[in-house]
């Protein structure tokens, strides 16, 4: 259970933690090496035009002292103004927003999938641990998640988009989107492959935190009584293994799917996917200030609000837990 | 089983949920996938005219676009400029039909083309040049950096445009050209928008042999402008389709997917040979490589130091490990590129030579200690720290350093290296070390204007050797102050002889660009040295469609 004035309290603390956030990721981006317009004109020329730099700076406000700046940021982001890209001189949060859809089309799906298929396999496997099965099942797992995610990927559109040509090479649509507009059905053929490699690799990960926890749990005295009480086996995995062991997988899935908003690096190369992991990746090389801050301070809220939700959701799911009204 | 009814129920519903999801993934991806190859047509592109030609770019921000006054770029062949930089060195016409200047090299007056419209039927004029320069300056765009030396730009009438600049300068037409350059944008469209920074263009009114058609989902498509004055395309258009792994681009060629993929390294390019409907092609000298020295570091500054290790520089095996490529034995210039420009006096001065370097290091008071360590004159180890850069091409780097490790290892020199990945951070550690090596744009290096690198100007206070010699400086001042040629290559000349003595780089060698292509549907790619993009619209235009 948790109680209300805790809850208030630590959606306080969840809004100052925030504000840290910001506050440091700000600070970190400006005193990073580097900047964008430097970067931009040496790979232009040579010679550096101090005219075209100072301007630069100017018009972003870059020749302001840093607190200064700051407090401007602040500002800004409190009237909901996310500042412009340098490089694309085009709004940050509609940016972010596009391209965090597109990662959504493979993450969420693959995510859910991936953690549904990890908890009944690790499950599953805990169970029946130091059987035949558990074994060969571990050792699959251990095998794919020791070989590298982008080699699987190089492989799976090796194997199934350019030999067998079940599948596309990459991109999230047909070039026939050109003539014929985007199909929600091309869009989903395209994301098929990517999200079941993602799917497998998430399935993987959570298999193991799932199996772990079954063998603890089973080793549990009330598992134990449950067995002398005379209930089947069955039943005691759904009734009282199962409930239990998932309790830690609770938290694990929020922070997974907080963790979707930074896209997958790997996979949106690999499959050209143009998902909000490359455009982080690029943002950072170029250093592309006002895009990298409002991608850090999406994550972070997106962080900050799946720490308070896995709060209040294992509090619901173990009666047990009882967070505040200590005092 | 023990399980209650209600559980029971609960699975029966997600088992068939989880059943009918994957169900209909798989029908999807048949029915979808069956679609697509029913649709495809010759070209292994469902729904495309087959003379359309299609081009990979590997970031999703090669085909993010704001507008011309961006720095974000444009989609290709849609903004030309006044002119366009030829392999040979000169200037083609392009929205300028031909254009003449003063013998003070201050006043530039190019005629411009009369029948040139602007895609949505405006008229081009000489008030849309006037208009660009007056515009980037006004708003402070970046690019107006490019128009630094115009002073103004007058249009006696519609179809000449006088640029009057601040001081001579006889590379103007380089100065405009050259990437970045200036495009001209439509007066009648950007007069009205105040604030250029944060405009996102959508219709990109431009004046090339292109239009813009769409950018959608991961695509790019521009097609042939049947209007266009000059040279028309003859493919109907052009599409650049995103694809960020370079493995995947291989594959999307072999499949028929792309009709070109440009940049491929030597080993790819090997097992691309003796593939059906591929061809493959070479732009010779698109990158080069320099040892370079900062003169105001020790042993740097010692004159005999520098001369020594350009004997000590082994350009034929460096070379080698390029895999493409050729040794460059120049002071500066690419042969291939700059031509006439190329000093012959200077061509082939340091040749490699271990024992030379020793000779001229003991001649200046270099000595070697028991362990065969170099000491300086002043009896310190040598010692160098190189630093290179992440973002340059560092798989050449790290050859170079190799081979010099080895050479230079044999001179009794102790070497490391460190790397950044950062532009301002490497120029910081270039200007605190005595030796870096660097990869450079070629179009820095193919005319006597190139050779303003190691100038020091009022506007360009210092380079990267800290090399300053007014004896050069001088000479430069006076090329661009001329528009003579022949004193332009007799300076030019001069120039390169003082360079040879004071050496304050080694050129080590080139790098080509090797392309892939569909032979079965367009030929016309390899236009030479000078087009190292595919997506140059002097390349687009001269695509034939094979069928």
């Amino acid at each position: 259970m948790i109680d209300g004035q805790y809850l208030l309290r630590r959606i306080g603390y969840s809004g100052a933690a925030f504000f840290v956030c910001v506050t440091i990721t700000f600070f970190i981006l400006h005193l990073m090496p580097g900047d964008y317009i430097t970067n931009y004109l040496l790979s232009l020329s040579n010679t550096l035009p101090k005219e075209a730099v100072e301007q630069f700076y100017q018009q972003y406000g870059l020749d302001r002292p840093l607190p200064e700046q700051y407090m401007i940021y602040i500002l800004n982001i409190l009237q909901g103004n996310w500042g412009y890209s340098y490089q694309y001189g085009l709004p940050v949060f509609p940016m972010i927003m596009e391209k965090l859809s597109w990662s959504l089309v493979i993450l969420l799906p693959a995510t859910v999938t991936g953690i549904l298929i990890g908890t009944v396999l690790g499950a599953w496997s805990g169970w029946k641990s130091g059987g035949k099965k558990d074994l060969a099942l571990f050792n699959i797992m251990i095998v794919f998640r020791a070989i590298p995610e982008f080699w699987w990927a190089i492989m799976a559109v090796w194997i199934f988009a350019f030999y067998l040509q079940w599948f596309p090479l990459g991109g999230f649509t047909s070039i026939s989107v050109l003539t014929s507009g985007m199909d929600p059905w091309d869009v989903l053929y395209h994301a098929i492959l990517p999200i079941g490699l993602m799917a497998s690799f998430i399935a993987a990960g959570n298999y193991y935190v799932m199996r772990n926890s079954m063998i603890a749990v089973i080793g549990e005295d009330y598992i134990t009584t449950a067995r002398a009480k005379g209930l089947d086996e069955r039943a005691v995995l759904w009734r009282h293994a199962l409930k239990n062991a998932l309790l830690p997988m609770a938290t694990m899935t929020t922070f997974q799917i907080a963790g979707i908003i930074m896209g997958n690096v790997f996979i949106e190369t690999v499959f050209s996917w143009p998902g909000i992991g490359l455009l982080t990746t690029e943002a950072l090389s170029i250093r592309d200030l006002p895009l990298l801050e409002g991608i850090f301070l999406l994550d972070a809220l997106m962080t900050i609000g799946a720490m308070l939700t896995a709060d209040i959701l294992a509090s619901y799911l173990d009666p047990r837990i009882r967070m505040g009204g200590h005092d | 089983m023990n399980i209650n009814p209600g559980e029971k129920k609960k699975l029966i519903i997600i088992g068939g949920f989880c059943l009918l999801a994957i169900t209909a993934l798989c029908v999807a991806a048949w029915g979808t996938g069956s679609a697509m190859t029913a649709n495809k047509n010759v070209t292994g592109n469902p729904q495309l005219s087959v003379t359309e030609v299609i081009i990979p770019v590997s970031s999703p921000s090669s085909v993010t676009y704001s507008s011309s006054m961006q720095k974000g770029g444009v989609p290709p062949g849609i903004y030309q400029g006044l002119v366009i930089k030829d392999l040979n060195g000169t200037f083609d016409p392009a929205l300028a039909e031909s254009w003449e200047v003063s013998a003070d090299a201050k006043t530039w007056t190019f005629h411009l083309a009369k029948d040139a419209f602007w895609n949505d039927g405006v008229p081009f004029t000489c008030s849309d040049v006037k208009f660009t320069n007056d515009y980037l300056k006004a708003n402070n765009v970046t690019l107006a950096y490019v128009l630094h030396d115009v002073q103004s730009v007058d249009c006696p009438d519609d179809h000449t445009a006088v640029f009057t600049l601040k001081t001579s300068y006889s590379a103007f037409l380089d100065q405009i050209s050259r990437q970045p350059g200036i495009t001209i944008s439509p007066r009648h469209i950007w007069q009205n928008i105040t604030d250029p920074q944060h405009y996102e263009d959508t219709k990109f009114i431009g004046t090339g042999p292109f239009i813009f058609d769409q950018n959608t989902a991961g695509y790019t498509r521009v097609l042939k402008n049947d209007a266009y004055y000059g040279k028309k395309a003859q493919v109907s258009g052009v599409v650049l389709k995103v694809i960020t792994n370079p493995d995947s681009q291989v594959l999307a060629l072999k499949n028929g997917e792309i009709d070109v993929v440009s940049d491929i390294s030597p080993a790819v390019a090997q097992s691309l040979k003796g593939e059906k409907n591929i061809a493959l092609y070479s732009i010779n000298d698109t990158g080069a490589y320099e040892v370079a020295f900062n003169l105001a570091q020790y042993p740097s500054n010692i004159p005999a130091f520098r001369k020594a290790m350009s004997h000590a520089v082994d350009r034929n095996t460096i070379s080698s490990l390029f895999g493409t490529g050729r040794p460059t034995e120049t002071t500066f210039l690419i042969p291939s590129l700059a031509g006439i420009y190329v000093n012959p006096a200077d061509v082939g001065m340091y040749n490699y030579d271990l024992a030379e370097a020793k000779k001229i290091l003991s001649d200046a008071g270099f000595t070697w200690d028991k362990r065969g360590n170099l000491l300086g004159p002043d009896g310190k180890a040598i010692t160098l720290t190189i630093p290179t850069n992440t973002m340059a091409q560092t798989g050449g780097t790290d050859k170079i350093l190799s081979v010099l490790k080895n050479d230079w290892g044999k001179l009794g020199i102790s070497m490391s290296t460190v790397t950044y990945d950062d532009k301002k951070q490497y120029r910081k550690a270039v200007n605190a070390n005595a030796v870096f090596i660097d990869s450079f744009p070629v179009t820095l290096h193919d005319d006597a204007d190139a050779l303003s690198n190691f100038a020091v100007t009022p506007l360009q206070e210092t380079n990267y050797y800290n090399y300053n010699n007014p004896e050069y400086n001088a000479l430069l001042d006076e090329i661009h102050d001329t528009t003579d040629q022949q004193e332009i290559l007799k300076k030019a000349y001069q120039l390169q002889d003082i360079l040879s003595r004071d050496i304050p780089t080694v050129p080590v060698c080139t790098s080509d660009t090797i392309v892939a292509y569909r032979s079965d549907r367009f030929t016309g790619w390899d236009l030479g040295p000078g087009y190292y993009s595919v997506t140059d619209p002097r390349v687009l235009t001269n695509l034939i469609p094979v069928r």
